[in-house]
């Protein structure tokens, strides 16, 4: 059983499988799984899963049509992706496979336990179905893309983000356009797009900052382990990080004594002491008044 | 005629050993540790333990790893080629001549088995002992040691330190009834007997600990060792030989 609901516990390892573990992963998932639910193609790994419309080509909504398999030549409508294995799922007209389901599993109206299931095409077996006009007749007429390429981009209002601009490969003046998404209608909490752009906040000041001391611990969080604590050295710290130091030897010992014993001695700054200076002072005096008669 | 510069007696410089370059061992780079304060900020890493040894002034060799680990006297690795009678050359290297060796250290009182070259053997010889080999001063020899040398030279002066600062050096030594000789740490009374303890605090208490511990158990309560240290850290060497004595030991076996 799944608690996905209640908790993160794990969510890291089922997301990141390792490549050396997908062979395992895959074989556990397979029976665990029942029949109509096993995915049928290869699970994508999460650097090869499609992220963007670049990569998609085609989105929910686009008309295509199956190039290989039993529904081959068939017009169908993209309902939606399938992140795991890259695929697509088709409306009523593409692949399907004939599963068991158990009774339990029934939905309302459901009569037998075989039920056709959608089956996901891969995008190298589908082709965009576009409508142009026709030079000579002037009517429109649909066809089926061979490449499709991808040339500058500008802002969708339905999408509500920057998009790709699609062109025909070798015509590029021709821009298929992004189906228009299913509109999803705004919930009774939800907040209108008015009051989500409205600006509340404005920068006064870039000496002071906007968030009180006192308020921070309300947004990050301080027992955090990845938070560089402002702590301070403490001895025992100092101890472990200063190494002890090369006792000296009997002959520097002897050496650094008899140097103490030569500076106290011979090398000793003699100070000109009080008396002294009166000696010299007397000297001079005793010269000069001679000098003077 | 024969060329006169034959006659000339050619002096080599080169191989004096006052001259001897130390280029491989002071061109080391050696990050330089900054002075810690208490109160400064702390670094992002602090060690666990302390460190054992003092820093080697330089470093260690990058170049010739093993000579980390022994005494090789500042010799390296040499590369070169053989060259064959065609004049084809072959890269090869020339190793110093290493030899593993066990050596008395006088100080340390047991033998050091370490790797060495055949030259610092020499040496060593000359010295009289590793241990005046790995005290010597000069800065040559500080060079030369490598950081196998300087933690070696660690262990010898911390040792002489001990020694000549032990407080049990002046210690009345007696002549036991074998003829060997040992010190009196304590006189001890208890009973009118007096005895003359030739044991040190320590090993009084390594006795104590399984008695201490069958008198815990007796009471249904368990002992580990850093219990029974906090317990016995602060009493005098004298309530512990109470002690030993209360429990039943002979005291007989650690006195003279």
């Amino acid at each position: 059983m799944s608690y996905s609901h209640l908790s993160n516990t794990g969510s890291r390892f089922t997301k990141e499988i390792s490549k050396q573990l997908l062979p395992r992963y895959h074989k556990y998932l397979l029976k665990s799984v029942p029949d109509f639910l096993r995915p049928r193609l290869p699970l994508a790994t999460k650097e090869n899963q499609y992220k963007n419309e670049r990569d998609w080509v085609f989105m929910p909504g686009d008309r295509v049509v199956v190039t290989d398999g039993d529904c081959r030549g068939n017009v169908c409508v993209v309902v939606r992706h399938n992140k795991d294995t890259n695929s697509y799922i088709l409306n009523e007209n593409g692949p399907t496979i004939e599963a068991a389901v158990p009774k339990e599993l029934w939905v309302d109206g459901q009569k037998s336990h075989v039920v056709n299931f959608p089956k996901a095409v891969l995008k190298s077996s589908l082709k965009l179905l576009a409508d142009i006009e026709d030079d000579k007749t002037g009517k429109t007429k649909t066809v089926a893309i061979q490449n499709v390429v991808f040339r500058g981009s500008y802002f969708d209002k339905n999408y509500n983000k920057i998009m790709p601009i699609r062109c025909v490969s070798g015509q590029e003046d021709l821009i298929i356009p992004w189906p228009k998404p299913e509109e999803h209608e705004d919930g009774p909490l939800a907040t209108s797009q008015s009051i989500c752009r409205e600006q509340t906040f404005w920068v006064e000041s870039i000496v002071k900052a906007p968030i009180p001391k006192a308020a921070l611990p309300s947004i990050r969080n301080e027992k955090s382990k990845y938070a560089r604590k402002n702590e301070k050295l403490s001895t025992a710290d100092i101890k472990r990080l200063v190494a002890p130091k090369m006792p000296l030897t009997d002959t520097k010992m002897h050496f650094i004594a008899e140097r103490k014993e030569l500076e106290e001695t011979v090398y000793k700054k003699r100070v000109l002491t009080e008396e002294a200076k009166e000696k010299i002072g007397e000297k001079v005096f005793e010269h000069l008044s001679k000098e003077m008669l | 005629m024969m060329n006169r510069l034959t006659f000339i007696r050619k002096i080599s410089i080169l191989g004096s050993p006052l001259l001897r370059e130390w280029r491989l061992v002071e061109s080391r780079r050696v990050a330089v540790k900054p002075e810690y304060k208490v109160g400064d900020s702390k670094p992002l890493y602090v060690p666990p333990r302390r460190p054992e040894f003092p820093d080697y002034k330089y470093g260690e060799s990058k170049i010739f790893k093993q000579s980390n680990k022994g005494l090789y006297g500042g010799q390296f690795i040499q590369f070169g080629n053989n060259v064959s009678e065609s004049k084809k050359k072959v890269r090869r290297r020339w190793l110093p001549n290493i030899i593993k060796k066990g050596l008395w250290s006088e100080t340390l009182n047991k033998i050091i088995r370490i790797k060495l070259t055949t030259k610092v053997y020499r040496t060593i010889t000359k010295e009289g002992g590793i241990d005046n080999y790995l005290t010597k001063d000069k800065s040559a020899r500080i060079k030369e040691l490598g950081p196998a040398g300087w933690k070696l030279r660690y262990r010898i002066l911390t040792k002489k330190e001990q020694l000549s600062n032990s407080p049990h050096k002046d210690l009345p030594v007696v002549e036991k009834a074998d003829g060997s000789k040992s010190k009196i740490y304590y006189n001890f009374s208890i009973d009118g007997k007096t005895y003359q303890i030739t044991v040190g605090k320590r090993k009084l208490l390594y006795y104590l600990f399984p008695l201490e511990i069958l008198e815990h158990k007796a009471d249904g309560e368990s002992l580990s060792y850093k219990k029974f240290i906090s317990l016995y850290q602060e009493r005098s060497t004298e309530q512990i030989l109470q002690a030993l004595s209360k429990y039943g030991f002979d005291l007989n076996t650690i006195s003279v």
